[in-house]
This record gives C-alpha cells, structure tokens and sequence, in this order.
C-alpha cells in the first residue's frame, strides 16, 4: 500500500558546504553517509531525478511540486548547473504540472552575475542566517574558522537589493543565548519577505543546547510578540502563522506543528533516494531508504515503512501525544525530535514544554486580540 | 526498524 504521492523534490546539487557551521547536524552529527557520497550531483544523476520525478508527477496527476535545491551549499555546483536543472524539470514534467523552484543558500557565494542567472530561470532564492548581525552569525564560519558573516549578509542585501521579486526569504535556526527581539529585529533589516524560525535539531538522547524547561518556547513567545504587535505585519513569520492556522482548524504548511502527512523525499548526490536530512540528527544512516533513482521509481519510497510512518499522522504518535488536547496543533512536533535510543520515533517531541508554551501563547493572543465586538458577532 | 491578525486571518482564508 502506497502513501500520499511526494509533491516536494529537495535535491543535493551538491554535497559539501563552504561552511562548517560549529552547530551543523549533517556534518558534526552522528550521521557519516556524506563522506562517502561524490561532492556533486553528476550530470546523469541530474537527468535521471528529472525523469523520475516527471514520472511521479505523470502517475500522480500532480499539478503543481516543489524543487528545492540544496546541499550541502548548492551554488558550488555554479548558478548554471541550477538553471539547467530547474528547466530539466520544468521541460519534462507534463503539461498542466507547475514546478515552483527554490534554491536554499548560505548566500555567501551569491553575485550580482549568479543573482541574474538564477532569478532569470525562474528560481526563487532562501537564505540561511541565524540573525541579522555578526555577533548572531558567530557559530556560522568557513573551514579556517573565519566569520561567514561579511560575505553572507553582503549577499543577502544583494538578492534583497537586485532581485527581490526572487527572494523567498531567511531561515533562522534559533539560538537561545541570544536576545529573540534583537535577532528579529536585525532580522528585518535583510528585508526578507519571509522568516522560519527553526528549533535546533536534539532528541532525548541528545537534546538540543541549552535545553531546559520551556526556554526555547519562552525565547519563540517574545518573538512572537514582538511580531503580532508590530501594527502591521513587517514579514511572514511562517511557525507563527502555520501556528494560527492550526488553531483555526485549517491545514498546515510545516513540519513544526501539526499533523499533515508528510510529503517530501531527497535525492543525494550519487542518486540515492532518502528520508530528508532533519533525520540525520537522530542517528548514523536514519535517512537512508535503499533506493535510488536508477533502479527505483519514487512510488517505491512511498512504500518505505519510514516514509509510511511520517504519512501516518496520529497514528505514528506516542499514545501520550495521542491523548493529548493540543494534539492537532501540536501534531507531536518535528519528527526528528520524537527520537528516544532504543525506543525509536514514537515519544513525545523533546520540546514538548515549549511547544505547549508557545501554543498556548499564541492561543491567547487570537482570542484576545479578537475584538469584542466581533467575537459576539461570530458567537451569535 | 488587529492589523496583523487582519492581515494573517485574511489570507489563512
């Protein structure tokens, strides 16, 4: 019995990083398959994905799938290589299918030249910054242990400046030790139109830095705070507002929260069809599927026990999450955080406390800053 | 093996 079909193709261009970011968990973690991968996607490769990919498009019926372009640091493999690719798949998917392409970048190698080819093919651009000043962006440094921060935020301002009908925005990865008004704040001075605000990957058995009570969540509040009181709405906070959009019995658009089976499936450098990468902080090969775009059709990873259990929504939870009242909110949190040694995936995340804390929160706020008047509106 | 809560609520539609 096969899943839900994928609708979200995250390819590994490349393999390797120009950065070794201190808190990386695909290449400081427990996961070693990268070693052993080619650093980049050979052209075959490539074509391969872009035919494998229209197939499950063509099966499935698909009008519309996401490409996402990662690594590693995917414009190593040079802005060209990514153009090409985008319109591979474009070209090969059938007609009626629209592909929208991203490419998720350290942006330290973006160039007004690089910018042009990229927004030219049609690829929206994500950047990854860990907030909007140097002192943020200590822990992101190049394998000589110098600051990425000079280069990235020149490129941020640069695809913010030169292209930003292009600029899908900046993924944050959360860092507690810093002040959450200031790092949003700084934030808004890159202009992005967009922010995730991402918690570092831990389990039980490794929990994340500075773990402790519902800090993260507390951090993740103010920041909210600091956004939904801004008298008007400075860029998309996409946490905060998949957040709203669950407690308002919609559907949601993250892996953070909720319960939508998951849809996604990553093609590695080599061609192997895996699990995506957040896996990787659980343990040695978690991602691995055995398949790969030579042999195996996607469909056959819908056939994956793991990729079944990730589509399984309350059915794969820990019984406690299943009693849980927050349950279709909170939906038992990323995946990755589920995981306990020796107990598997099926555990309440390791931020449970702070993803109460932040629901709750955000709960409040609604059903306050619903006016009066309008709540007894809605209630007669 | 609320201007934003506006804006927000306004597009969640």
């Amino acid at each position: 019995m096969s899943g839900q079909a994928f609708r979200q193709f995250i390819v590994k261009v490349h393999g390797r990083c120009n950065l070794a970011c201190t808190y990386c968990y695909l290449y400081a973690g427990p996961d070693r398959t990268w070693r052993s991968r080619p650093a980049a996607a050979a052209p075959e490769v490539l074509d391969r994905t872009a035919t494998r990919i229209a197939e499950h498009a063509r099966a499935h019926a698909l009008t519309s799938l996401s490409l996402v372009l990662h690594g590693g640091e995917p414009l190593l493999a040079g802005a060209g290589t990514l153009a090409r690719f985008t319109a591979l798949v474009r070209d090969r998917v059938p007609a009626g299918c629209t592909v929208d392409a991203v490419v998720q970048t350290n942006a330290t190698l973006l160039t007004a030249r690089r910018l042009a080819v990229l927004a030219d093919s049609g690829l929206r651009i994500g950047v990854s910054l860990d907030g909007g000043l140097a002192a943020h962006n200590a822990r992101r440094v190049d394998h000589a242990g110098r600051p990425s921060w000079p280069a990235a935020s020149r490129g941020a301002l640069l695809l913010a400046d030169r292209a930003p009908q292009a600029y899908a925005g900046v993924l944050t990865v959360v860092d507690v030790t810093l002040d959450p008004v200031e790092t949003y704040e700084s934030l808004l001075t890159l202009r992005p139109p967009a922010l995730n605000l991402l918690l570092p990957h831990g389990n039980w058995s490794a929990p994340p830095p500075h773990w402790a009570g519902a800090r993260h969540g507390e951090w993740l509040c103010a920041v909210f705070d600091r956004w939904w009181t801004a008298g008007r709405r400075e860029t998309r906070i996409r946490l905060f507002e998949e957040c709203v959009a669950l407690l308002l019995g919609l559907p949601s658009a993250t892996e953070a929260l909720g319960l939508a089976p998951f849809d996604a499936v990553v093609v590695e450098t080599d061609g192997s069809v895996e699990q995506v990468d957040s896996l990787k902080s659980a343990y040695d090969g978690a991602a691995r599927t055995g398949l790969d775009v030579f042999r195996h059709a996607f469909d056959e990873a819908l056939r994956h026990p793991a990729v079944a259990a990730r589509q399984a929504g309350a059915a794969a939870l820990a019984d406690r999450c299943r009693a849980c009242p927050l349950l279709r909110v909170c939906g038992g949190g990323h995946y990755a955080h589920r995981y306990r040694a020796g107990h598997g995936f099926r555990n309440p995340s390791v931020y449970c406390a702070d993803l109460q804390r932040l629901i709750h929160h955000v709960a409040a706020r609604l059903a306050t800053d619903a006016t009066p008047a309008v709540r007894d509106e809605v209630a007669s | 093996m609320h201007p934003v809560l506006r804006e927000v609520v306004a597009e969640l539609r």
